[in-house]
């Protein structure tokens, strides 16, 4: 549920002291609304950063001694809060002075741009043609986004909760609910039909490993889980030692493997053990891969492994311990004990 | 306040078990309800908060066995309804107690102890992940302007909503909190 504006300034006052708000429809709502409440914590953290920042108003600021600073706990954070903003400030400070050496470094001539700075030719113009040419190269070499990543983009830009239960790699979306009935994960599918678009046409002009693998994850998010393979095995033919076409070549099939009906316990079962093999070879690319982390751990549950699983989720939270996926994962790990 | 029988072990294992019968997501509600009654108190303007939130928890733990078969609905409601009697009580009693008076503010801005927080806050900030503490020192850039820029594009940058940026900023901010406080306290042993 979301909070409106008005409940949210309410939030500060009742912090600042404001009796207005001491009744039972708010304070029933403290109690009560896990999303509220934490609004709750979140603006306490905040005022109290605003106050070691000398962000409140003098009024805020007499309202916050007199009436918030009530607790040793409170006092403590406030501490914390200071101690943050030295810490901040610091780092700033080091990057700018850093910054500004490496500049100067850049700035001292060598011996050929000594005599260059000498000779009779303009340099101001030269240095304005290298200066553009050299601009065009870099940005269409390495600062512009590739097709690729513009379409990727544009996947990203459909889904707010994931499609499907398992992590496709670069696809940034919140865990998948489950609900009974039909699918109601939410697609932007004008979003996703311009990459679908965009990547099939990448494809038509260059089928390179990183296009046909974008097409591999458009099939995995539409839940064509053959389509995916077929293209996605293109692409590792292409490019053997890539952690995210591994990982989600595992996704396809592990999601094949939850399609397949209890009576054909045997393709459930291949599928999921060629699952696991591949997610296995993304971590042995890439063991930070917290993608493919949590989609083994996944893997250990459909093989109806939960010790294995257990000791496979617990690993995630130690890569992740903060992210909707980390909930996600604490509640599996719940589950399984 | 009440001098009745006190709350045993078992009382406690009913009042558990009156809020989930999942001995740990019963635990997890008590937590959350203890918190939240404590926040409630201290924002009343009550300073002895931890008291009024114990006293709150042995007066319903008394009342279950009468409670447990009838009351509908949330327990918290309960609690809560409890929580105001037990404030109205302390509001009705003579203010012996002084406030507390902002000693550790003061130690604050002693160098020394800053000094130790800095050094905790730089030992804690080396546990978490590399993208963790580049996260928290772009968050809490000082400058009004560029802090609302920052937050915009590490937003985008991650693809969430800015909303989802605070309640990360704040998770990480709860967990170095909770490092560095355990730090002091041991270089204080």
């Amino acid at each position: 549920m979301s909070i409106k504006e008005t409940e949210k300034s309410n939030i500060k006052e009742y912090l600042l002291g404001n009796t207005e708000f001491i009744n039972d429809e708010f304070e029933g709502k403290l109690m009560t609304d896990n999303n509220f409440f934490q609004e709750f914590q979140i603006q306490e953290e905040e005022l109290i950063q605003d106050y070691a920042d000398d962000n409140l108003s003098e009024t805020e600021k007499k309202q916050f001694e007199t009436h918030f600073l009530l607790s040793i706990e409170r006092q403590e954070k406030v501490t914390f809060a200071q101690s943050l903003r030295r810490t901040v400030d610091q780092q700033a400070i080091k990057i700018e002075q850093k910054a500004k050496s490496q500049t100067s470094e850049k700035q001292k001539p060598g011996k050929f741009l000594s005599r260059l700075f000498l000779s009779p030719i303009p340099v101001a113009a030269c240095l304005l043609v290298i200066a553009g040419v050299s601009t065009s190269i870099i940005w269409n070499n390495f600062l512009a986004p590739s097709e690729n990543e513009i379409a990727l983009a544009s996947l990203n830009k459909a889904f707010d909760e994931c499609p499907i239960g398992s992590r496709i790699s670069s696809i940034k979306c919140t865990p998948k609910r489950k609900t009974r009935g039909d699918d109601n994960s939410k697609i932007d599918k004008l979003a996703f039909e311009n990459a679908e678009l965009k990547i099939l046409s990448n494809v038509d002009k260059n089928p390179d490993a990183e296009n046909l693998h974008a097409l591999g994850r458009v099939f995995l998010a539409k839940k064509e889980f053959d389509r995916a393979i077929e293209e996605l095995e293109k692409a590792e033919k292409l490019d053997a030692n890539n952690a995210q076409i591994q990982n989600d070549l595992g996704v396809a099939y592990l999601e094949k493997s939850k399609e397949v009906s209890e009576e054909n316990e045997d393709d459930r079962l291949r599928n999921a053990e060629t699952a696991i093999k591949k997610f296995k070879e993304a971590l042995a690319l890439d063991p930070k891969f917290i993608e493919a982390q949590f989609n083994k751990s996944i893997n250990l549950e459909v093989l109806k492994s939960p010790e294995e699983a257990k000791k496979e989720w617990k690993h995630y939270l130690e890569l992740d311990s903060d992210s909707e996926w980390a909930i996600e994962a604490n509640k599996r790990l719940k589950e399984l004990n | 306040m009440d001098t009745g029988k006190t709350v045993n072990q078992s009382d406690f294992d009913l009042l558990l078990d009156w809020l989930d019968k999942d001995p740990k997501s019963a635990a997890e509600k008590y937590e959350s309800i203890r918190l939240r009654l404590t926040k409630i108190f201290y924002a009343r303007g009550c300073h002895l908060a931890d008291e009024l939130t114990d006293e709150t928890i042995e007066r319903v733990t008394k009342k279950i066995p009468n409670i447990v078969d009838t009351y509908e609905g949330d327990p918290a409601i309960y609690f809560f309804a409890v929580g105001k009697n037990v404030f109205r009580e302390w509001t009705r009693k003579p203010r012996e107690e002084e406030l507390p008076d902002k000693t550790i503010i003061k130690e604050s801005n002693n160098k020394k102890e800053a000094e130790l927080r800095d050094r905790c806050l730089t030992k804690c900030m080396d546990t978490i992940s590399d993208k963790q503490s580049e996260f928290i020192l772009e968050y809490y850039e000082r400058d009004k302007e560029q802090k609302i820029k920052l937050r915009k594009k590490m937003a985008d940058d991650l693809n969430i909503t800015l909303e989802a940026l605070r309640v990360r900023a704040f998770r990480i901010r709860k967990n170095l909190q909770k490092c560095v406080l355990g730090c002091v306290a041991n270089q204080n042993e």
